[in-house]
């Protein structure tokens, strides 16, 4: 789920990520969001599955519904990936000066991938998640 | 929180299914060890029922008595029924303040004045605890003293529920270091309990909050956009918690936790140490407990009256009688009402929020009955009263009931378990570097899962070894925190300093099991030189920052990571 693509980090072996198993099924499994289907595509709006211009309040209103689709508590086993990249993408959607930043990277390399200040106190989530 | 596979024997997601599905057989239970009181609640299907035991108390105190008679395999305990089983001197209680410490830590030195023994060294190891059994001093552990006392819940549980327990959910104090929640879960194994999740308290307490939101929204037809801020302010015996959260269409997202040892068993320490300052030796250990009770029984009287009076009848023909003003009982716990203030700004500060923001105050612990406390928080808060909703000695064994039963598939026609609850780390995980300076990796209050990765490099030239040492804690300095476990990356290849990539990654999953995975890779090429690690911690245990010391000691400089980048030193 989580494509080589956009790991432009770590040589790190995918590590598996063990949960107890959960509620409400394989309800995830039937469905992939955007971001993992089309590996090329990982624009954090996509992930969130919001218009590139959403509000804040359309933000937090997408970073919940898809938390309560994906996160391992509700979507079980494999679904953690996935829901580290919609974290991900809501952590820098949802601070104003995060944001700014990525929009600007984002028209300045016309992809939303890049290989990030691998030392920043702000790191890039291309970089850092995602293997 | 071993790994356990659960099978759900539905998959759809059709409401007409939801509505047809029956209550999971094994619904975990909710358990709230308290430092003085105890609860268990389950979810029955449609709500969340909680458990009394035999004498029909919701809340059994946390003391294990051990008896005088001796039975032919050895010693004999049990949990006491009445205050005057308390009162016989063979008890030991407070053991969720101990567990987990070692002899150097001072709220294991606090202890020293319980009416049984505790006995240290200062030397960084676990303190010996020992109550009089047939005029012998008897030792034990706090993980026993817990284990004992949740084997008595458990079976009070099956015999309510008429089926074996097996999965719990329990409520943990936000200060709990990773080697204490480990010394919980063996309480737990030795108790035949399979923890399902350990839960900060104000987080099971967000999740209620979450739910009574929810349901409201659903009665009123309201928009589920709406954002609710609120501040939980928990305060037990043993510890007080805070934590907000904000919730919004039954997710509850954490946003800060922070928490200290500190409760009413200070304050009650205190007051003793005011009223009677000859208290406090293990000679006098009976008189002891009649005091601490009476002093206790007279704080709770000061929740609702002004001034009361302290009677002791020692029994040994001396009465001791002093009173005691509400006015007197706030300027001896001056220091306990200041930490429990800074807690609570330095948890907005975390959440970057302001008192402005909060739309609800959430109190709930023993403690909350206290006046100068609820004032005190009400005030920093910029409310004037409370969010009722939530009963406060309940709260979070409720929460803990209704999480088990959400981890454990069920679910409800009335949507009241369509909850979710996104939690956050409450320490900074991180590792030694540049000879001691600590690097967090994951920072506190990060959102949960979460992986993070970072790269460090080589201190030495041709060094072909790393020590990797993990702490948690939040102190710059490596030894000040809490160490977790080492281990070293190898088959580094030569080269001067500086000159090859450590990458070290840190994963936490949704049950709080954190992972660590180190290895060494070329510079700038992405290619592994050798294997990664992937360990599991805490593997440490408590007790073992000597053997740490020699580590580093040992190993320390010429095995040394330097957070500084590769390519950097390289210049």
């Amino acid at each position: 789920m989580c494509s080589t693509a956009i790991s432009t980090g770590f040589p790190f072996a995918p590590a598996p990520i063990r949960l107890t198993a959960r509620r409400r099924g394989a309800v995830a499994m039937a469905a992939t969001p955007a971001a993992a289907k089309a590996p090329g595509n990982t624009g954090l709006y996509s992930v969130l599955e919001v218009a590139e211009g959403a509000s804040m309040g359309e933000i937090k209103t997408a970073y919940r519904k898809m938390a309560k689709r994906w996160h391992p508590d509700v979507a079980g086993d494999g679904s953690a990936s996935v829901f580290l990249q919609i974290q991900q993408a809501y952590a820098v959607l949802s601070d104003s000066a995060k944001r700014n930043k990525y929009d600007s990277s984002m028209g300045h390399l016309g992809l939303g991938f890049r290989r990030g200040e691998r030392f920043g106190r702000v790191r890039r989530w291309e970089t850092d998640q995602c293997w | 929180m071993a790994d356990e596979i659960y099978t759900v024997a539905y998959d759809s997601e059709t409401s007409a299914d939801e509505r047809a599905k029956p209550v999971p057989a094994d619904i975990a239970i909710g358990i709230d060890i308290g430092t003085s009181k105890c609860s268990f609640a389950i979810w029955n299907g449609a709500e969340v029922e909680v458990l009394q035991n035999t004498q029909i108390q919701s809340t059994i105190p946390s003391h294990v008595l051990f008896k005088d008679e001796m039975p032919p395999e050895g010693f004999s305990y049990e949990v006491p029924r009445s205050g005057a089983e308390i009162l016989s001197g063979s008890d030991a209680f407070n053991m969720k303040r101990l567990i987990g410490r070692v002899d150097t830590d001072p709220v294991v030195k606090s202890s020293k004045m319980l009416p049984f023994m505790v006995q240290t060294f200062g030397i960084g190891q676990i303190p010996l605890i020992a109550v009089p059994v047939n005029n012998v001093w008897r030792s034990t552990t706090p993980e026993e003293v817990l284990a004992i006392f949740l084997a008595e819940l458990k079976e009070n549980a099956e015999h309510k529920l008429k089926r074996p327990i097996r999965k719990a959910v329990l409520t943990v104090p936000i200060s709990f270091s990773r080697l204490q929640l480990t010394r919980i879960e063996q309480a737990c194994a030795m108790a035949g309990i399979h923890v399902f999740r350990l839960m900060p308290e104000p987080t099971a307490v967000a999740l209620l909050y979450a739910q009574q939101q929810q349901q409201q929204i659903i009665h009123e037809n309201m928009g589920s956009g709406m954002e609710k801020v609120a501040l939980i302010f928990s305060m037990g015996a043993g510890f007080c918690d805070v934590a907000i959260t904000i919730t919004a269409g039954g997710v509850s997202q954490i946003k800060a936790l922070l928490g200290i040892p500190v409760g009413g068993e200070d304050m009650l320490q205190n007051i003793i140490h005011y009223l009677f300052p000859d208290f406090g030796s293990l000679e006098k250990m009976k008189s002891n407990r009649l005091l601490r009770i009476a002093v206790q029984n007279a704080i709770h009287e000061l929740s609702s009256q002004t001034s009361v009076e302290v009677k002791v009848d020692l029994r040994d023909g001396k009465i001791k009688s002093r009173s005691l003003t509400r006015v007197e009982f706030e300027e001896v716990n001056h220091k306990v009402f200041v930490k429990c203030e800074k807690l609570i700004a330095q948890c907005l500060l975390d959440a970057r929020l302001t008192a402005e923001d909060l739309s609800d105050v959430i109190l709930v612990g023993g403690c909350s009955s206290v006046p100068k406390i609820r004032s005190l928080v009400l005030s920093l808060c910029k409310k004037e009263d409370s969010y009722d909703g939530i009963d406060p000695l309940e709260a979070s064994v409720r929460g803990a009931a209704t999480e088990g039963a959400i981890a454990s598939g069920a679910s409800d026609a009335s949507g009241s378990l369509d909850l979710l609850t996104i939690q956050v780390t409450t320490t900074s995980l991180g590792i030694r570097v540049d000879g001691g300076d600590f690097v967090p990796i994951i920072r506190r209050n990060t959102s949960v899962p979460v992986r993070k990765e970072m790269v460090f490099t080589t201190a030495n030239d041709d060094q072909a070894e790393a020590l990797v040492v993990v702490y948690e804690g939040e102190s710059r300095r490596a030894e000040e925190n809490i160490i977790l476990g080492y281990f070293k990356i190898t088959g580094i290849p030569s080269g001067p300093r500086g000159s090859a990539e450590v990458g070290i990654c840190m994963d936490v999953d949704t049950s709080n099991v954190l992972r660590v995975y180190g290895g060494a890779h070329l510079l700038r090429t992405q290619q592994a030189v050798s294997p990664f690690l992937e360990v599991r911690m805490p593997m440490a245990d408590i007790g073992q920052g000597w053997s740490v010391q020699a580590l580093v000691k040992i190993y320390g400089s010429t095995m040394d990571l330097a957070a500084t980048p590769p390519n950097e030193v390289q210049k």
